[in-house]
């Protein structure tokens, strides 16, 4: 923290609830001055907020099977439900049972499972029933099907037994396992789409902002988009993001070969012939807000996101369309294609590996919303696109797709790959890449029809 | 519960589990202690749960969501005030501002913060992990540990101090500055 250390032991002062009158009005007196104090001051209040929710227990906690999750936002969704139930809204029911009903599924194994309904007992072996809701708040919870597929569950979840081959994933995280005939067709259906087993294994993810998600991890599975019931094969080894919403977006990263051919397992490597290559005149890029890096010997001009290429080195600045951070945001790129087109496909390219140090590639996440307008005057672009009219496409978060946790898991060269489950994205003029992240951009590729 | 209950619930969930860290952290700064900060949370979330059919659209949650906590602390700092001093609205209003500003880097904290908590010495970890835990009181923390509650807050927020500064460096690792 840059403030003085006098300054701070106010802050501490006021933040333990230490403070005299006399301290407050200083500290208040000191704050209305100095905004690097004002932002020490809120710093400090968010770790303070923050850290009861990212304490990890102590082994003897643990051992006491301790309440304390080391999960943040669960902790206080637990507390949210629990507030709804007192609400008298009765959502808090983890597991069900009725004596006249027949049980489709049990419980094979409960590996440190916290629910969100606390007091509520379960054990290995429950039986489960149709309609049964799980509400799992940490911990891991392997639910075996009478038809043989098993979903092993991770809190913090939320899912329902829909039918004795089926479930309903509102929230978290589910890997399935079905590898019997019977459990041919076990599906597990999120808010925007359904995952249909070919007898294989996939994992089903649905975030906190609705995007669901769907690794195959064996075998094949059918996806299903809701509305448009259009189904799409995806094969072991690949994955997909599916937006919620009206129109269906479908989002594909993919990591590469890391070369400067950018192979890819199934997107293209970066074109020289879409819509919006350099080569055809068509289109144009610019930064419409923030500032691109640059050097005293060199600058980047934005137009080389369309030249059909990606960077040929590594970690190769001079290549790459590097949005800086300023005042907390990055800015955004924006596309004009000149005319109202039809977009079938929007594929982003970023590649960064520090020579030296290997887990130093930050710059190949891909962090960024994509919006689009129509042929109309545009909007301010200092202002953000979900208040101007702007309408999103995808939201991108390369990092959360490959579960980085670690900068080294990270892959160095990236592929994301935006389309629609039917037919076109939409008829668009512009496009605007809302950066969030410090991401090399080496290419970007449109590809559709006027 | 019926159907479409079930899914303004579940919408609820997701749209709340979405802002709740960054707004959780927003409150905190506006209000005097951990404490302060859970009891305008509840205040906020029931608000938001209770008015939630007027939201026009989910995508203005965020934005709906940080109105009514800044509106929710200053109630109850009014409350409070008639018997400590707090801080004057002027200046309320503007950390509420700049807290808004903020909330872009809100989950990379989280994570940076998680990581900084691990590479703390373990006697510091221990510290913190009693020190906010469910229930616990510093000053009965500091008699049980044969020490002043001062040399406990003290070094408290030496603590916190160098998990700020971890978090500082972490982020700006990751956004590339280095």
């Amino acid at each position: 923290m840059k403030s003085s250390k006098e300054d701070l032991e106010l802050v501490r002062l006021y933040l333990d609830s230490q403070a005299s009158t006399d301290d407050i009005q200083l500290l208040e007196q000191k704050m209305q001055k100095d905004n690097q104090l004002r932002k020490d001051f809120l710093a400090y209040a968010r770790l303070d907020a923050a850290l009861p929710y990212s304490i990890t227990p102590t082994k003897k906690e643990k051992k006491e099977a301790s309440l304390i999750s080391n999960w943040p936002i669960w902790t206080s969704i637990a507390a949210i439900l629990i507030f709804l139930f007192a609400l008298n809204f009765k959502s808090v029911k983890s597991v069900s049972e009725g004596p006249l009903k027949k049980a489709i599924a049990h419980f094979e194994q409960l590996d440190n499972c916290r629910w969100m309904n606390p007091g509520h007992e379960v054990v290995k072996g429950n039986s489960l029933f149709v309609n049964d809701r799980i509400e799992l708040s940490s911990g891991t919870a392997h639910i075996h099907f009478n038809t043989g597929a098993i979903i092993m569950l991770t809190g913090p979840s939320i899912v329902e037994l829909n039918s004795p081959n089926s479930a309903f994933l509102t929230l978290g995280r589910a890997s399935v396992t079905a590898d019997t005939k019977e459990s041919q067709g076990f599906s597990i259906k999120t808010p925007s789409s359904t995952f249909v087993d070919l007898g294989t294994a996939f994992a089903a993810c649905v975030g906190p902002d609705g995007l669901s998600r769907l690794n195959v991890t064996q075998g094949k599975v059918n996806l299903i988009v809701e509305q448009d019931h259009e189904h799409r094969l995806i094969q072991a080894g690949e994955a997909i993001f599916v937006e919620p919403g009206t129109r269906k977006y479908l989002t594909k990263i993919e990591s590469g070969d890391e070369s400067k051919s950018f192979i890819f397992p199934t997107i293209h490597p970066p074109s020289d012939h879409d819509y919006a290559d350099a080569s055809r005149g068509l289109a144009s890029v610019s930064v419409g807000k923030g500032k691109i890096l640059k050097q005293p010997n060199w600058e980047v001009n934005p137009m080389s996101l369309l030249d059909g290429k990606g960077q040929t080195e590594p970690d190769s600045p001079k290549e790459s369309v590097f949005l800086e951070r300023q005042d907390g945001t990055y800015g955004n790129l924006l596309i004009d294609l000149g005319k109202e087109i039809g977009i079938d496909k929007i594929n982003s390219y970023s590649w960064h590996q520090h020579q030296k140090f290997k887990d130093h590639k930050n710059r190949a996440k891909q962090v960024f919303t994509l919006y689009g307008l129509k042929d109309k005057d545009l909007p301010d672009l200092n202002l953000p696109a979900n208040k101007t009219g702007w309408d999103r496409i995808a939201r991108v978060n390369s990092d959360r797709f490959f579960d980085v946790h670690e900068d080294i898991d990270r892959p160095a060269q990236q592929a994301c790959s935006i389309f629609a489950s039917k037919g076109q994205i939409g008829h668009y003029r512009y496009l605007l890449i809302e950066v969030h992240g410090p991401t090399f951009f080496g290419e970007i590729d449109v590809f559709g029809n006027p | 519960m019926n159907l479409q209950e079930k899914e303004k619930h579940d919408q609820f969930l997701r749209l709340y589990v979405e802002t709740e860290g960054s707004l959780r952290g927003f409150v905190r700064s506006l209000v005097p202690s951990l404490e302060d900060a859970k009891e305008v949370m509840q205040g906020t979330a029931a608000v938001l749960w209770r008015k939630f059919d007027q939201l026009d659209s989910p995508d203005n949650f965020r934005r709906w969501a940080f109105g009514v906590a800044r509106f929710e602390a200053l109630s109850y700092r009014r409350d409070k005030a008639r018997d400590r001093h707090v801080f004057s609205e002027e200046l309320v209003n503007q950390l509420a501002n700049e807290a808004e500003d903020e909330v872009d880097s809100g989950e990379l904290e989280e994570k940076a913060l998680e990581k900084c908590i691990t590479k703390l010495p373990e006697k510091h970890r221990t510290l913190i992990q009693q020190a906010y835990s469910k229930g616990t009181k510093i000053d009965k923390m500091a008699e049980r540990a044969g020490r002043t509650p001062m040399s406990l807050y003290k070094a408290l927020h030496r603590i916190r101090i160098a998990l700020a500064d971890c978090i500082r460096a972490d982020l700006k690792k990751q956004e590339g500055i280095v």
